[in-house]
């Protein structure tokens, strides 16, 4: 028995280890009385091996698929170790992790064994379990299984914090390419039923006390990066869209593991593209915190990311007719547009000017790195970054990090 | 003049009552042993609640909650000379009033501010890195809990934990401070606690070895082999913290192993 559990634990646990989405954020639930509570930062409990972070129980219900899509593991044409869990196995090892404080919550996801209702069926089996009979307040994050029917989406959407469907790729194109039997439209319907239902109840709860939460922590997608030849200007214009007009709390991106081979795939020995991963998640924070458009990242000439040096200082140098920025003056959005300086820098900077000037002195000691900023800024006038602003490809050979180390080989 | 007190927060808000007064404070300490005694001429603050909670009620009244807050928070921070700084904060405080808050370029400010940030961040690390084993004594079951924080952090968690797990026995056991939180049914508290290590693994429940086994089974796989790095876990989990981490004494006993 005991055996069983764990092997079917590290089937399934593995085989949802490429879904990125891990955070228990944007729920803030206190005092339910039973077992567990959400809060709104989320909590992370450990940071595995490859540094991402572990906050949910992160399983597939099962693995069986009968879906093809070329960069999936789980996929029906692979020879793998294939297992399902009933819901009650799912209960209780979330119980029982949660009890031990190992983790937030329950990530549910799952292949799709026979078709899209009986899938998601199985997961508000698990949710109203968990929810009603073990009356648990932890996070919940289930996927919207597309195709299923709209009354399962609601009812799971009552009882979890957060509900996704991922797109997997931006373009109709790659879905093609990758993933033949998906439809983008059909991707977007559950998004669409979240987005709107969620809209409802927001109306609802300023006529009536007692409305139900719907998807309190909204709904989120993740799409892979560099299985096809998608640009960063397609992935970025396509989380845009969601952002815009699905109300997405989150687009997550995903460096693509080669581990399957196909011809529309890149070679196995490919390693996953992470700097790229790393520039377009830059770039996506950027959009929502920093008020950039996709354009203002991406100019009409370039097709992707520069992958030596960050987004928002390409911005920089690109217009450099913005800068210097005088500290005491600017707004929170212009500080913001300073490469080096985040909402964090920006707020710090605007309380002190209340209270007095920002000095060349005393601006490192409010924890302001000027590293990147001197080259800028002027602080009451004087200009930081030397004797006068450099020209913008000076200044890129002064901002662009130092080279590698690498070793050398005696090439024989 | 240097203030001697009691340790506790209510202490230090005495000390604050008794300086409004003076206005000669130059020191606080808790302990009489200090040798820098002699360089002044000290007084023992004796903790007055009433007195303590009329500090507090000024502090929130002139200076809202978010500074309160600071203040209780910095209190926690286990930096040997935190109450001379915690002082000079709330008479600038107390000067300022909310506006205290925008003095970043005043060093007592800045450092307490600090202060309270890693306070409340090892804190917040801990929410996530308390690691429960369930202890049966007789008919009872118990969530037991050993953490080694480096701030003061227990009596911070007891709202969290007791809302949590609402129903369960806990006990979070600060072994170096001695302490322990306790809480059972929203109810909670701090008291003296010490037990060995040995009576607790003689008490484990029969599933408990088990589900440990499961947890760093699940921890193992759910990494990424292709994109794996030390460095970024070391980041997020240092070292110090890892002897309590359940998941991390698998592989610490294989290394062992490994070595033998």
């Amino acid at each position: 028995m005991e055996q069983e559990i764990y092997q079917k634990l590290t089937i399934l646990a593995a085989a949802a280890k490429y879904d990125v989405s891990c955070s228990s954020s944007g729920s803030d639930k206190k005092g339910v009385k039973g077992l567990g509570s959400t809060s709104c930062a989320g909590i992370c409990h450990t940071w595995g091996a490859d540094g991402r972070c572990i906050s949910l129980l992160k399983i597939l219900m099962t693995n069986h698929c009968i879906y093809d899509c070329a960069y999936c593991l789980n996929r029906v044409t692979n020879d793998i170790a294939r297992a399902s869990f009933t819901p009650e196995e799912v209960v209780t090892l979330t119980m029982e992790f949660y009890r031990r404080n190992y983790i937030e919550g329950l990530f549910l996801s799952s292949a799709i064994e026979k078709n899209a209702n009986a899938t998601m069926e199985r997961i508000v089996q698990v949710l109203s379990l968990l929810r009603h009979r073990e009356r648990f307040g932890g996070y919940i994050h289930v996927k919207a299984i597309p195709g299923a029917d709209a009354k399962l989406i609601h009812e799971a959407g009552l009882l979890a914090d957060r509900m996704s469907v991922n797109i997997e790729l931006a373009t109709e194109e790659g879905l093609r390419l990758l993933a033949p039997q998906k439809k983008l439209e059909k991707l977007f319907l559950p998004m669409q039923q979240i987005k709107e239902e969620k809209m409802q109840i927001k109306e609802d709860k300023t006529k009536y006390r007692y409305t139900p939460d719907f998807v309190p922590a909204g709904q989120s997608t993740q799409m892979i990066i560099g299985a096809t030849t998608e640009t960063d200007r397609q992935i970025l214009g396509r989380s845009d869209f969601l952002y815009q007009n699905y109300d997405m709390k989150r687009v997550y991106y995903s460096a693509y593991v080669p581990i399957n081979a196909g011809e529309n795939l890149p070679a196995l020995q490919t390693a996953p593209p992470m700097v790229r991963e790393h520039r377009i998640y830059q770039a996506d924070w950027l959009l929502r915190y920093y008020s950039f458009g996709v354009d203002e990242i991406l100019p009409e000439t370039a097709a992707n990311l520069d992958l030596e040096i960050d987004p928002k200082m390409m911005w920089a140098l690109r217009n450099m007719n913005f800068f210097p920025v005088e500290l005491n003056r600017a707004s929170y959005s212009e500080l913001l547009r300073i490469p080096g300086i985040g909402p964090l820098s920006a707020r710090k900077i605007t309380k002190q000017r209340k209270y007095a000037a920002i000095t060349e002195h005393n601006v490192t000691k409010l924890g302001i790195s000027l590293k990147k900023a001197r080259y800028f800024i002027t602080c009451n006038g004087k200009y930081l970054g030397g004797s006068q602003v450099p020209e913008p490809e000076r200044l890129r050979s002064l901002v662009a990090p130092p080279p590698a180390y690498e070793q050398l080989s005696l090439g024989i | 003049m240097i203030y001697l007190y009691d340790g506790t927060y209510f202490g230090f808000l005495s000390v604050v009552y008794a300086n409004y007064y003076d206005k000669r404070g130059t020191e606080v300490l808790c302990s009489e042993n200090s040798p820098g005694i002699f360089l002044d001429r000290h007084q023992q603050v004796v903790t007055d609640g009433s007195k303590a909670r009329r500090v507090e009620k000024a502090l929130y009244e002139k200076c809202g909650l978010s500074v309160v807050n600071i203040v209780y928070y910095a209190f926690h921070s286990r930096e040997p000379n935190k109450d001379t700084w915690l002082l000079r904060f709330v008479e600038k405080a107390f000067q300022m009033g909310a506006a205290v808050e925008t003095a970043l370029s005043e060093p007592a400010v800045m450092r307490v501010f600090n202060l309270a940030k890693r306070v409340s961040r090892e804190r917040h690390s801990f929410l996530g890195f308390v690691r429960f084993e369930e202890i049966k004594y007789g008919q009872q079951n118990y969530l037991y809990a050993k953490i080694e924080p480096e701030n003061d952090i227990l009596e911070l968690m007891g709202e969290h934990f007791s809302d949590r797990f609402y129903h369960e026995k806990i006990v979070i056991h600060d072994i170096g401070r001695k302490t322990a939180l306790i809480a059972y049914q929203g109810e909670w508290e701090i008291r003296p606690f010490a037990i060995k290590d040995s009576e607790i693994r003689q008490h484990h429940s029969d599933k408990e070895r088990s589900l440990q086994k499961l947890w760093q089974g699940y921890f193992d796989t759910i990494a990424i082999e292709e994109r794996s790095s030390q460095k970024r876990q070391k980041q997020f989990v240092p070292l110090k913290y890892r002897k309590n981490l359940t998941e991390f004494q698998a592989t610490k006993q294989s290394i062992g192993s490994c070595l033998k």
